[in-house]
């Protein structure tokens, strides 16, 4: 099920000029892919900053979050595209199927990698605590892929039949957006509903990064929580795919 | 080594072809379902033996896309078993994943990874490619400047150079001048020398004579004959 994965050289070559042909080689390309979210966060901090007085460094923590989410909000509205707008690596080669999605994926993986170490001087001249467990935000990006690449795995095989599932995965992103701790701490949700609150990955990815890039701390229940659900979806979204893509060459 | 065995593909085109969830809910209100069944492909059995040339011809809508699809593993078949021993390159198209953005080298890269290359060896037969393209000069331009006839020259050469163990080529031999059609036909038949398996679906009846070991006729989907290239080229011409 995981053999693709060996070959390297496809999967490496296809993300170097995807990555390319995004930012067309410029290193401004990356500025104006920041500009959108700063300024996201930006609004919603001063839209929230009086509501939220009590959250340490409020300002950091709506930044981070806005970037943290945006990771999966562009790689799944991108990503489920994977398949479709490239139709005839599907009908005319015989490449692994999964390398397609799994390319974009990466491609945004690195570029939200970038986004986030410039975040790193900004959290430190405002005064968000960097210590030893920035250390862990690689491995956590890592997982955070692993985690997206299942999602898009899911996005880019219902895509193939149904080309309105945008319409319906721009409203769940709305919804998930709003759903996790993005621009409100998760102590104002009322006791009752915490424990289904904390079921949302996001959720505890988006506090896993706030822990290690503004508190300097470490959360070892949410780093298991979202690796095992990451695992299950990366897998279970192999199954539904490999089930799914049988009729790829007919469809497209 | 290629083995079929009673192949069958039925394809279900609906009438009205539904690519999203409304138009599917829509027509599941309406009642309307329907669609056209046919028979791709009825119960086609051969085997292409190792290091043999083997064309297969017939009429438009006889099947012939679809089989050399279904030996590529791009389709599946309702029913019958494709055995494949070796590895297997598709050339169902030229230049898929071609990027007008990007130079001609890169795209040499891209296309020649998906075709099974390591970057090492495209790196490696990179001039070669450029040689046999006649491009040299053109290395660095980007794609979206290439005149058509200079990209398919490119993704042949690209496609060609991965030395593939079975090759299997739909109707893409016509591509550039004269000279340079030769020059394929040519490097084809070195291929085959060196102990290519080739599958060739082919309008042109010169040329499965000309290249091809032995032949297959079909027509809607069933198999009419097999036997000697220049047999099958003269039953076919007398239809």
């Amino acid at each position: 099920m995981f053999g693709y994965l060996r070959q390297r050289d496809v999967i490496i070559t296809l993300t170097k000029y995807e990555f390319k042909l995004r930012y067309r080689g410029t290193v401004l390309g990356i500025g104006w892919s920041l500009l959108a979210p700063f300024l996201l966060a930006v609004v919603l901090y001063f839209v929230f900053r009086n509501v939220f007085r009590f959250v340490e460094n409020f300002a950091l923590y709506v930044l981070v979050g806005v970037f943290v989410f945006r990771f999966f909000s562009v790689a799944t509205s991108v990503g489920m595209y994977s398949i479709i707008s490239k139709a005839n690596f599907v009908t005319k080669t015989n490449l692994s199927r999964e390398i397609l999605p799994l390319v974009t994926t990466l491609t945004y993986f690195f570029s939200s990698f970038i986004e986030l170490l410039i975040l790193i001087p900004i959290i430190v001249i405002f005064g968000g605590k960097i210590g030893m467990y920035i250390l862990l935000f690689p491995v956590i990006h890592i997982v955070y892929l692993i985690f997206v690449y299942g999602v898009n795995l899911y996005l880019s095989a219902i895509t193939v039949y149904f080309r309105d599932l945008n319409q319906i995965w721009e409203v769940i992103t709305n919804i998930l957006f709003f759903a996790s701790p993005i621009v409100y701490p998760i102590r104002v949700i009322p006791k009752e509903y915490v424990n289904i609150y904390m079921l949302n990955p996001l959720t505890r990815f988006i506090e896993l990064y706030r822990d290690v890039m503004i508190y300097n701390t470490f959360s070892i229940n949410d780093f298991v929580y979202v690796l095992i659900s990451s695992l299950l979806v990366f897998i279970s979204g192999h199954v539904f795919f490999r089930r799914l893509q049988r009729k790829f060459g007919e469809v497209l | 080594m290629i083995k079929v065995e009673r192949v069958s593909k039925k394809f279900k085109l609906p009438i009205e072809k539904r690519y999203t969830l409304f138009e599917e809910i829509v027509a599941f209100i309406r009642g309307k379902r329907d669609f056209v069944e046919f028979w791709a492909l009825k119960d086609v059995t051969f085997n292409v033996k190792k290091g043999e040339i083997f064309g297969i011809m017939g009429p438009n809508g006889s099947g012939k896309s679809t089989l050399l699809k279904i030996i590529a593993g791009v389709i599946y078949p309702d029913s019958g078993k494709v055995e494949v021993r070796g590895k297997v390159t598709p050339i169902l198209e030229l230049g898929v994943g071609f990027n007008p953005e990007l130079t001609a080298k890169e795209n040499v890269y891209v296309y020649g990874v998906i075709m099974g290359l390591k970057k090492e060896e495209v790196k490696k037969r990179c001039d070669e490619i450029f040689r046999f393209a006649e491009l040299e000069r053109f290395k660095n331009m980007k794609l979206k400047n290439f005149s058509s006839g200079m990209y398919a020259r490119l993704a042949f050469a690209t496609a060609i150079a991965t030395e593939p163990e079975i090759l299997l080529i739909d109707e893409v031999l016509a591509v550039g001048d004269i000279n340079f059609q030769r020059k394929c036909i040519e490097k084809i038949k070195e291929l085959n020398e060196n102990g290519t398996t080739i599958v060739v679906v082919s309008h042109s009846p010169e040329m499965i004579a000309d290249i091809c070991d032995r032949a297959m006729l079909l027509e809607n989907g069933v198999v009419k004959a097999i036997g000697e290239s220049k047999d099958i080229v003269g039953t076919y011409m007398k239809k």
